[in-house]
């Protein structure tokens, strides 16, 4: 993938996960000042803070794929020759793909079926599906650029 | 129990291939629960567990603590910390180590993860020790244990986890974390003055300070002491939960990282984009560490360690020592976030039927994962140093830590031995 690319899809999922961990705050501060000050808490506030919590952490899976920031260990390392490991990373890379392919397949089930029961939030007139279905595109996001890594050669693996 | 044997065995395999911890432990809990109940449930569990750990609330703690550490370090105030520190231990023999630790610890008291202090620290602390001659050694190992300070003074994004999967009052594990904390700022201290006592050329001194530079350099930490305060002042009045109080800190550190105009558009966009990706590591570990219990779980397990240490017929000390002696043995080779979360399931129900506070089993946990974290050969916060400090050998390190690593082993014994250390400030608040 060119750099240009993978800087374009940083600064688009990374800007806005941080706009939701931002939110995420201002929500918390806005309902504990609201409550203590005002007498008058922000009505569904933590159901808020959860969906922010949500999107925010599957805006951020796709970024931690792409760079291969998973955590992982290194123990074993000094026992792959180099062209073993490079073959290595591309089998991970593909299973991690796999991975996230089934989260995002199962996700989706699980809207259709927030869908079909109509299920919504508790204080929020929003049906839950409105948060499954980004969850499973971005881990779809995840799975297809975890490919894209696996074949792509130069990408050195980092810490 | 042949399937959990079976489990363990591929999961390490796994890590080993240099699989993603969290993608491992799902991969093999998912198999695992297919296998023991069918394809169609695992598949649903997948799905429930993804969801939920997304939507949990109490789990917004973690990427707001995150953000505060990352917002706190931007506005400078861990240089501030280290400072004051040094105006008050420069003057003795390894002081500059022994003023790291201290700031460490101050430093934990706003910033809930020991990567984060370690790495914070490693910038400020480092150059000044290298400036009057203090061996890499010292010097570096003194920031690698004084960063495991973060986990256990409160806030700690452990002691969160432990509490959610626990059930554990979240307030009450903050208040038990901050005395064994001090304890280990004071042993560290103890063991750099036995190490430059021996050899006085690994730490030389700097000059003594008069009282006004000291208090100036003190009066400047304001910052730090005013964050600390409204985070815990309002989970304990009750002003809000520890939950929100990750949100009023974040919010803290934005003013101040804002105040002192540390903040361009751009430091913000990065701090943030940083923020959210740790969130989603951690993240992802927990979602794997939760389908892996889930099987282990499934699979009995707790059961089953329960009945084999009811059989044992031996005194609780001696179980909790064993099971401490596995956490230590484990964190050789497990990084620290997956090890608690793996070992939890498993052992909390064992130490909750022995009769052990789980408030306090809480705070031992989390100091056998400071331990861990410096414990060769995955010692993560020696790795981390490791990135910021790139021209200091990871063996030159790791030597360093070795006197650090004993004074821990001697908290621990002590934190086991005399529980009233760790729960005599809830007990207070209770």
């Amino acid at each position: 993938m060119s750099a240009r690319a993978s800087r374009a899809i940083e600064v688009c999922l990374g800007g806005l996960g941080g706009l939701a961990l931002l939110a995420m705050m201002a929500v918390t501060v806005i309902d504990v000042a609201g409550r203590s000050l005002l007498d008058r808490p922000l009505p569904g506030g933590f159901e808020l803070a959860e969906i922010l919590l949500a999107l925010m952490i599957f805006l951020g899976l796709p970024l931690v794929s792409m760079r291969g920031g998973h955590v992982t260990i290194t123990l074993a390392d000094s026992w792959f020759a180099p062209r073993a490991a490079r073959l290595r990373d591309r089998v991970i890379a593909l299973g991690c793909a796999t991975i996230c392919g089934v989260i995002a397949w199962r996700l989706w089930v699980l809207g259709d079926r927030f869908l079909s029961y109509g299920d919504v939030f508790e204080f929020l007139p929003l049906s839950k599906a409105a948060i499954a279905f980004p969850m499973s595109v971005l881990a779809a996001v995840a799975a297809i650029l975890l490919v894209v890594r696996a074949f792509n050669a130069q990408d050195a693996p980092r810490r | 129990m042949i399937e959990v044997s079976i489990g363990f065995a591929a999961l390490f395999a796994l890590i080993l291939l240099r699989l993603p911890i969290g993608f491992a432990m799902a991969l093999v809990g998912f198999l695992g629960i297919g296998h023991m109940i069918g394809w169609r449930p695992a598949l649903a569990l997948v799905q429930q567990i993804t969801f939920d750990t997304g939507l949990a609330y109490e789990l917004s703690v973690v990427p707001l603590f995150v953000l505060m550490g990352n917002l706190v370090a931007r506005a400078g105030l861990s240089g501030e910390l280290y400072t004051a520190s040094h105006a008050w231990l420069g003057h003795r023999r390894g002081g500059l180590a022994m003023a790291t630790i201290v700031a460490c610890g101050g430093f934990s008291a706003i910033c809930g993860s020991s990567l984060a202090t370690a790495a914070t620290m490693a910038k400020v602390a480092m150059p000044s020790m290298r400036r009057f001659g203090y061996a890499d050694s010292l010097a570096a190992g003194s920031i690698a244990a004084g960063g495991t300070l973060g986990i256990l003074i409160p806030p700690s994004v452990i002691l969160v986890l432990y509490g959610i999967m626990t059930g554990s009052d979240i307030g009450l594990l903050f208040a038990a974390g901050l005395l064994p904390g001090l304890l280990g700022v004071l042993c560290c201290i103890a063991a750099i003055a036995v190490i430059t006592r021996r050899n006085p050329a690994l730490g030389p001194s700097d000059v003594r300070q008069d009282l006004a530079a000291r208090l100036r350099a003190t009066a400047r930490v304001w910052g730090v002491l005013v964050l600390f305060a409204v985070v815990m002042g309002g989970i304990y009045t009750g002003l809000f939960t520890p939950t929100e109080a990750a949100g009023i800190g974040a919010f803290g550190g934005l003013l101040f990282a804002a105040w002192r105009r540390r903040l361009s558009l751009g430091a913000l966009a990065a701090i943030l984009t940083e923020s959210v990706e740790t969130t989603a590591m951690l993240f992802f570990v927990l979602i794997g560490a939760l389908l892996f219990s889930s099987f282990v779980n499934l699979a009995g397990l707790p059961d089953a360690l329960a009945t084999l240490v009811a059989g044992l017929d031996q005194p609780p000390l001696i179980i909790l020592g064993v099971i401490l002696l596995l956490y230590l043995v484990m964190g050789c080779v497990l990084e620290s976030l997956s090890m608690v979360l793996l070992t939890l399931p498993v052992f909390y129900p064992l130490v909750a039927d022995l009769g052990f506070d789980l408030i306090w089993f809480g705070v031992v946990v989390v100091v056998v994962t400071e331990i861990s974290l410096i414990t060769p050969p995955i010692g993560l916060n020696v790795f981390v140093l490791r990135s910021v400090l790139p021209d200091v050998p990871t063996r030159e390190i790791f030597r360093g830590v070795v006197p650090f690593w004993c004074a821990d082993i001697v908290r621990l014994s002590i934190i086991v031995l005399v529980p009233g250390l760790a729960l005599w400030l809830p007990a207070l608040i209770r």
